[in-house]
C-alpha cells in the first residue's frame, strides 16, 4: 500500500539528524520552517536569504548524500524568491543500520602512550567527538590492534583522543577506521560488538570505564571476562561455574566518561587491572557482558524511563533491538555550496518532513 | 493489466518463506553478535589476534563451556564398522560462516561429515567436527568486517549450549504469511493482490555462561 509518514524535529546546530523509519523510501521531502517564516515547534520563524528551505529525496535515482533543494533568494519584506538547485555534499543518505561499513582507512603516524591515548593521523581523519573508531595494523603495539574505542575529543584534523590506557604500550604506525557513527544507530543491533573495558577501580564502590561509549542502565546485571594478563580475576567466573554478578548502581554515557558504578561491589582489595601492553599478544580483551535485567522496566530512547507501570513484561537490556533503518539528514552551512554545504546549517530551526512508500513505482 | 493469480502467488510464497526464515538467522545472529562472550583464538601461527582457529582454541571454548556447566546439544555417534569413519563426540554446535569451510578442512584431526560412523540425522549445513564442537556454516554467519590486529575480518563462531538462548514472540505473531486477494488488496478494480509475513518475535540469551563468541581469522586466504 501507499504508505505516507510525517514528522517533525528541532535540529541541532550544525548535526546531521537520523530519523528512524521502518518503511522502504520510495520519497522524503523535507521543508525548514524556521528559514521559510513560519513559527513552529518553539521556533520563532526567520524568512532569511540564501538558506535551503526545502529538499527532496528519491533513492531510486539520486544518489545518497545528494538532494533537490530549492533554496531562498534575497529577501524583500515578506517574501523571497526561490532558487532551485542540487545540493551535491551533505544531502540526504538512506541508511541500513545492520550494513554500515567501515570507513576509509586513515594512516596513523603516531600515538602518544598514556592514561588516556591522542592519536595522530597522516592526512585529515574527518572523526567527530562520538564516533568510534578501531586501530589496526600497530606493527609496534599488535596488543592494542582491533580495539573499538570512541572519540573523546578531536584535538585538530589530524589528532584525536581515546580513553584507551596505552602506558604500557610503544607508540605506533598503523591504521584507524570509523567503525560507528554518531549520528546513527550502531551496527550491531543490540550492543556495540567490542565492548572493552578501559579501566576498573579499587574502590568501594567499584567503578568500570569502557573504550566505547556503552548502553547499560541501572539495574542491569552483567559479568565480566578478563583475560589473566589483564589482572582483577576476582571478577571472573570461579571453577565452580557460578559466575561472578554484579548489579549496575549508576551509570554515565557521556562521551568522555563512559562509567558504570556497581555499589554492591567493594574491589578495593583486588589485583589492579591494567592493559598489560608489549610482548602480550595474541590475547583475548577484557569485556563486559550483559548478564540479566533488573526489573526496572528500562527501555534505551523510550520514554518514559523506567516506564511507569510496574512489574509489566517487557524485552529490555540485551533483548532491545536498538538497531533501524532511516534516513540521515546531512548538516553543513545550511546552502548548497558545493565545498561547504549542507541542508542543515548551523542555526537551531524547525523541520517538518513526509516519507512516501510507493504502491508502484514506474518505470 | 491482467495477472495471472496462481503461478505468481507460488513464487512469492517461496520468496517470502526464504525471507523469513534468513531475517530470523539474521536476527538470531546480531542477537549472538551482541550478547555472547567473546574470546579470541590464540593459539594459531597466522600472526594475527584473533589467530586462525585451532583445535586447541576449540577445547578452550568447550573448556570454558563445561566449566559453567553448560550441556552439549549433540549426543555421542557411536563407532560402526565402516572403513574411514570414526565415531563423533558429544557436541556443541558452532555456527560460523561459509568462509571457514578451508581453515576447518585444513585443521589436524578435523573430522568431515562423510566421515561419520553414523551420517544419519545430518543437518544440511554441518560441515564437520573437531574436539567437541560440530561446525554449522551459512553465509549469513557473523563476520566483524576489519576487526583483527592486522585488520582482516573476523569470523565470529558461536557455541550456544543447551537453554542458553531462546525466542519469544507475542501470541500469533511467531510468523505469519498473509495474502490478501484483489478483493482485499484493491476492491475498487480488483487488479492487485498482495502477499507478505510479518512476525514479532525476540531471541535472547538466557545464560551467557552457557554461550561463546570463538573469534578468528583466516589462514587460508579468500
Amino acid at each position: 500500500m501507499t504508505q505516507i509518514t510525517t514528522g517533525a524535529f528541532v535540529n541541532v546546530a550544525s548535526t546531521p539528524k537520523f530519523i528512524p523509519l521502518s518503511q522502504k523510501i520510495d520519497l522524503f521531502r523535507l521543508w525548514n520552517l524556521t528559514m521559510s517564516g513560519v513559527t513552529a515547534l518553539g521556533v520563532s520563524g526567520s524568512l532569511t536569504s540564501t538558506r535551503i528551505v526545502e529538499a527532496i529525496f528519491n533513492p531510486n535515482y539520486m544518489s545518497n548524500g545528494t538532494a533537490m533543494i530549492r533554496q531562498n533568494g534575497t529577501v524583500v519584506g515578506i517574501l523571497a524568491p526561490l532558487n532551485n538547485g542540487v545540493a551535491a555534499i551533505n544531502g540526504f543518505t538512506v541508511i541500513n543500520a545492520s550494513t554500515q561499513l567501515p570507513g576509509p582507512s586513515v594512516v596513523v603516524n603516531s600515538f602518544v602512550p598514556g592514561t588516556t591515548t591522542v592519536w595522530t593521523t597522516n592526512t585529515p581523519h574527518g572523526f567527530l567527538v562520538g564516533d568510534i573508531v578501531r586501530v589496526t595494523s600497530l606493527t609496534s603495539a599488535p596488543e592494542l590492534g582491533g580495539l573499538s574505542m570512541t572519540v573523546t575529543a578531536v584535538g585538530s584534523t589530524t589528532t584525536f583522543t581515546t580513553l584507551l590506557n596505552s602506558s604500557n604500550s610503544l607508540t605506533s604506525v598503523g591504521v584507524v577506521q570509523k567503525v560507528g557513527n554518531v549520528n546513527l544507530p550502531m551496527r550491531a543491533l543490540y550492543y556495540p560488538e567490542v565492548r572493552v573495558i578501559a579501566a576498573i577501580t579499587k574502590a568501594n564502590p567499584m567503578v568500570v570505564t569502557t573504550l566505547v561509549q556503552q548502553n547499560y542502565q541501572v539495574g542491569d546485571v552483567v559479568r565480566f571476562a578478563i583475560p589473566t594478563q589483564f589482572g582483577m580475576q576476582q571478577l571472573n567466573t570461579p571453577n565452580s561455574g557460578l559466575p561472578f554478578q554484579a548489579t549496575v548502581s549508576a551509570v554515565n554515557n557521556a562521551v568522555g566518561t563512559q562509567t558504570l558504578t556497581f555499589a554492591n561491589v567493594d574491589s578495593t582489595n583486588f589485583t589492579a587491572f591494567a592493559f598489560p601492553g608489549t610482548g602480550f599478544f595474541p590475547t583475548s580483551f577484557p569485556y563486559l557482558i550483559p548478564q540479566g535485567e533488573g526489573n526496572l522496566n528500562n527501555l534505551n530512547n523510550i520514554v518514559p524511563s523506567p516506564l511507569p507501570y510496574g512489574n509489566q513484561d517487557i524485552l529490555g537490556f540485551a533483548r532491545q533491538n536498538q538497531g533501524a533503518n532511516g534516513i540521515l539528514i546531512g548538516a553543513g552551512d545550511g546552502t548548497n555550496s558545493a565545498t561547504t554545504g549542507g541542508i542543515i546549517g548551523s542555526t537551531v530551526d524547525a523541520w517538518m518532513w513526509e516519507a512516501v512508500t510507493s504502491l508502484q513505482t514506474f518505470p | 493489466m491482467l495477472i495471472n493469480e496462481d503461478p505468481v502467488l507460488n513464487s512469492a510464497v517461496s520468496t517470502l518463506g526464504q525471507s523469513l526464515r534468513e531475517t530470523e538467522d539474521q536476527l538470531a545472529r546480531s542477537m549472538m553478535e551482541g550478547g555472547a562472550p567473546p574470546i579470541n583464538c590464540t593459539s594459531g601461527t597466522n600472526g594475527d589476534n584473533p589467530t586462525n582457529i585451532t583445535p586447541l582454541d576449540c577445547s578452550k571454548a568447550v573448556r570454558l563451556l563445561r566449566t559453567a556447566n553448560a550441556q552439549f546439544i549433540m549426543d555421542l555417534i557411536e563407532g560402526e564398522l565402516r572403513f574411514g569413519t570414526a565415531p563423533v563426540r558429544t557436541c556443541f554446535f558452532g555456527l560460523t560462516h561459509t568462509n571457514l569451510s578451508a581453515d576447518l578442512d585444513q585443521m589436524v584431526g578435523f573430522q568431515n561429515v562423510s566421515q561419520y560412523s553414523n551420517t544419519a540425522n545430518l543437518l544440511q549445513s554441518e560441515w564437520g567436527t573437531v574436539r567437541n564442537i560440530r561446525f554449522l556454516l551459512s553465509s549469513v554467519g557473523s563476520i566483524s568486517a576489519l576487526a583483527s590486529a592486522l585488520g582482516q575480518d573476523v569470523y565470529n563462531i558461536f557455541l550456544p549450549g543447551q537453554e542458553s538462548y531462546d525466542m519469544v514472540d507475542l501470541d500469533g505473531y511467531s510468523a505469519q504469511f498473509i495474502y490478501a486477494p484483489p478483493e482485499i488488496a484493491s476492491p475498487r478494480l480488483r487488479l492487485y493482490q498482495t502477499a507478505g509475513w510479518k512476525m514479532a518475535q525476540v531471541f535472547n540469551i538466557t545464560n551467557t555462561s552457557w554461550i561463546v563468541n570463538l573469534r578468528c581469522t583466516l589462514a587460508v586466504a579468500l
